[in-house]
């Protein structure tokens, strides 16, 4: 896979007004020369280029101090645009920024290699086979758009370029992401369950799991309790009713006895019948606070008068001032101005609102009818007397027994004893067996003395485990898979560094003639084996060898832009570095300004397909404008006053 | 906000009460009758406490059984506020005052929260009062029966309430 740069598009960008560069071959325009050789005078717009290019393929943003920046500055022009056509293989796309330099605004602009001609997205685009590698990697453009700044940066200890490079380049620092990913899938987890986070580690796991433990053992207990108290239960009442059924015999073996047992019986069950229901309706007639008591009756009554008295509520509402303070008139034919407004709402929260109108005027109409206090003295006098009917049968009842024998009698009386006292047995253990198996919510009840609570807090804990295990599991996968990563771009960075030093080293030994110069390794940057001054153009040197080491094993073979490649190299070192540095490249452009030309084109000339093109001021009366002139005399003798020579060897 | 009785409350009508009552003569129907009961003690006597009970609501609206009778509740509430604060009863900006901060058309009890918090304090207030005076009721018909006496005797003593916030009642 080789990404293209087939040709750049200039429109009002500085000294440009509309010049187009066209790097393609005159028999194909999808496919490059091999070398793009662009001669442009120093100030001219070289820098600018570079940034552009870099700009255009990472697809940053702009400020509006960048956008006005490359507004042409000897005409005037409210837009501008800066385009490059490139392709993947034999697939052609492009990108445009359009600048407008009077609202310091930038937008990007595509063709997608699908798209019809002519036909433009807005947006930034790259194919989905260079997007990752590229798209706001500005480090990894860095890399194939060139310049002395980039390589310094690759030796300067105190970068991390050089390491960078080869994280990009083979794509370790997308593995590196993926440990992103996995935070992120972390967080997400973590906000899901909320509440339980506190538990997400090993030991909030085996808390949970004791106190789950700890509630099932109190389950079963209370399930041991309840089927205990059921058995009571059961047993209590066959009791009672046994030694009813004795006594009802004892009784009955004197028939006179039995008969007036039965009517005494059922005398005092239809006297506790009764006394339940007097109860019942005594309790229905006090729930009325007006037969509570006399003085409630007549304080309520008193203040349904007063309300009367003092016309509570009154009839206006706050909402109606509100209303009428939006008016422009009021209903007495006055204007309403701002002040007015301002006092109607303010005064309005005086006056009741038309919902609560309606809670006084139920109050007033339902208090103002009640009729005289009723006191529940007649059903508490009936209550009374029946409880004193069912005393005086329950006395009949027991005097029964002295008719019977002394030993009848005896044994009549300690069933009626036992009796009692089953019955109140019987009462304590409903109670309990009440507790432990109520759904109220009303008795102050704990999981500790009560089976729903208990198995509602089972649930509870078994949800949160469910998720505080799910949690743990997933910890304990992901730092699997981080100590992976981590590993594999540990040992990948070790091999790698190994590898690209050797070749580097290989190539260095090509491009100079003296051997002193090697690297002894790749930590955050490149590091030189001999101690001691380095000049740039060694630099320089080092830095070619160690790119075009990294583009040789990169899955896709990138262009390599660079500007003033032998401005800092001795001539003979440019002859080497020109004669060899284009091998490494598939497609080479190069910015140049003429006092660069000797030395480095002798190595140039050497190279089988090198395209020329010289950028130059327009000298028209009157036009201030660059062109281009393909022209290979043209570009030989150009020479620029602005182009200090620059290399000792240089002139 | 609904209402609120303490935990020591509902102990005392444990043995009368819809849910573990054992009482002979029936037990109390409804849950929220053992907060109107103390309602209306606390309401006759003035007396709240300073603070509302704690705990969970057991009820945020008047159960049905109350439905009816729901305004006089109301009514009676205004009143012994009317005393408690004190306001008098001629003044009708201070009455409505007191009314819009007692009665608000948000909660279905016509209650505001502080209607509401007025009317627990008044409830605790009384089981205060019935707890000092009668045992824990065991039958429910002997409990009415002693709430009434207790009810008249406060109507005939009409004593300023010795603790509490309350002031005392109105002599007329």
């Amino acid at each position: 896979m080789q990404l293209k740069i087939l040709r750049l598009h200039y429109k009002n960008i500085r000294d440009f007004r509309d010049l187009d560069l066209d790097f393609t071959k005159a028999t194909d325009d999808l496919v490059p020369n091999h070398v793009s050789l662009v001669q442009m005078p120093n100030g001219t717009g070289k820098t600018t280029t570079i940034n552009l290019l870099r700009r255009v393929l990472a697809g940053g943003a702009f400020t509006a101090e960048e956008v006005r920046s490359f507004a042409p500055t000897k005409w005037s022009a409210k837009t501008g645009s800066f385009g490059i056509d490139l392709a993947v293989d034999t697939r052609p796309f492009n990108l445009r920024i359009d600048f407008d330099f009077f609202a310091g605004e930038a937008q990007y602009f595509n063709s997608k290699p699908a798209m019809k001609a002519g036909g433009q997205d807005r947006g930034h685009y790259l194919p989905p086979e260079i997007e990752p590698l590229i798209h706001n990697n500005d480090r990894f453009v860095n890399l194939f758009v060139f310049d002395g700044e980039q390589a310094r940066k690759l030796l300067n200890k105190d970068e991390t370029a050089a390491d960078q490079a080869i994280r990009s380049i083979f794509f370790l620092n997308r593995l590196a992401l993926e440990k992103e990913t996995i935070e992120q899938i972390r967080e997400r987890r973590r906000a899901k369950s909320k509440g339980v986070s506190q538990a997400t580690s090993l030991q909030g796991l085996k808390n949970l799991q004791t106190q789950l433990r700890n509630l099932k053992d109190t389950l079963r207990e209370h399930r041991e309790h309840e089927k205990g108290f059921r058995a009571d239960v059961k047993r209590i009442e066959s009791a009672i009713k046994g030694k009813e059924a004795e006594r009802d015999a004892l009784l009955s073996s004197h028939e006179d006895i039995t008969e007036k047992n039965n009517l005494l019986r059922s005398e005092i069950e239809l006297a506790e019948k009764d006394l339940i229901e007097r109860t019942r309706l005594a309790l229905s007639h006090i729930r009325k606070p007006s037969n509570f008591s006399p003085s409630m009756r007549d304080d309520i009554v008193s203040l349904g008068n007063q309300m009367a008295i003092l016309k509570l509520p009154k009839a206006t509402s706050a909402e109606f001032f509100n209303e009428l303070s939006e008016r422009k008139i009021c209903i007495c034919g006055r204007p309403i101005g701002e002040h007015e407004k301002d006092s109607i709402q303010k005064n309005s929260h005086e006056f009741l609102s038309e919902e609560n109108i309606g809670i006084l005027n139920a109050i007033k109409t339902h208090v103002r009818g009640l009729p005289q206090y009723e006191g529940v003295n007649v059903f508490l006098e009936q209550v009374a007397t029946l409880k004193q009917k069912r005393d005086i049968a329950r006395q009949k009842r027991d005097q029964l027994t002295a008719k019977l024998d002394p030993a009848a009698a005896s044994r009549a009386a300690t069933l009626r004893d036992e009796i009692s006292s089953l019955t109140h047995e019987l009462a304590d253990k409903n109670e309990q067996l009440n507790f432990l198996t109520t759904t109220s919510k009303d008795l102050g009840l704990t999981p500790k003395d009560n089976i729903p609570l208990c198995q509602a807090k089972i649930l509870e804990f078994e949800t949160r485990i469910a998720e505080v295990t799910g949690t743990v599991r997933f910890e304990r996968k992901a730092a699997i898979v981080e100590a992976i990563i981590d590993q594999t771009i540990e040992d990948s960075m070790r091999l790698l560094k190994e590898r690209i030093v050797a070749k580097t080293n290989e190539r260095i030994e090509k491009f100079l003639q003296h051997k002193e110069v090697s690297i002894a390794g790749i930590q955050d940057s490149i590091q030189f084996a001999k101690k001691g001054g380095v000049s740039e153009g060694q630099t320089l040197s080092v830095a070619y060898a160690f790119l075009s080491t990294l583009f040789e094993n990169s899955p896709c073979q990138m262009p390599f832009v660079v500007d003033s490649p032998a401005v800092s190299i001795d001539l003979a070192v440019r002859r080497e570095v020109s004669e060899t540095v284009p091998k490494m490249f598939r497609q080479m452009i190069v910015f140049i300004i003429s006092s660069e030309r000797p030395g480095f084109m002798v190595g140039m000339d050497k190279q089988k397909e090198v395209q020329v093109y010289t950028v130059y001021r327009d000298t028209k009366p009157g036009s201030a404008a660059m062109n281009v002139s393909t022209d290979r005399k043209f570009f030989d003798e150009f020479q620029s006053e602005d182009d200090k020579p620059k290399s000792k060897g240089a002139r | 906000m609904g209402f609120k009785l303490g935990p020591d409350a509902r102990k005392y009508f444990k043995g009368i009460d819809k849910e573990s009552g054992t009482s002979p003569t029936g037990n109390l129907e409804v849950l929220w009758d053992p907060y109107y009961i103390c309602l209306m003690v606390g309401i006759i006597h003035r007396r709240a406490t300073p603070d509302e009970p704690t705990g969970q609501d057991f009820l945020d609206t008047f159960p049905s059984q109350y439905h009816a009778q729901h305004h006089e509740i109301l009514a009676a509430l205004v009143s012994a506020e009317l005393d408690r604060i004190p306001i008098p009863r001629t003044e009708e900006p201070q009455v409505r005052a007191l009314m819009l901060k007692l009665f608000g058309p948000d909660h279905p009890t016509a209650l505001t929260n502080l209607g509401m918090s007025r009317m627990n304090s008044y409830a605790q207030a009384g089981y205060e009062i019935l707890s000092d005076k009668i045992g824990a009721p065991t039958d429910l018909s002997d409990f009415l029966a002693e709430v009434h006496e207790l009810v008249l005797r406060q109507d005939i003593n009409m004593v300023p309430a010795s603790t509490g916030v309350v002031k005392g009642r109105r002599s007329t």
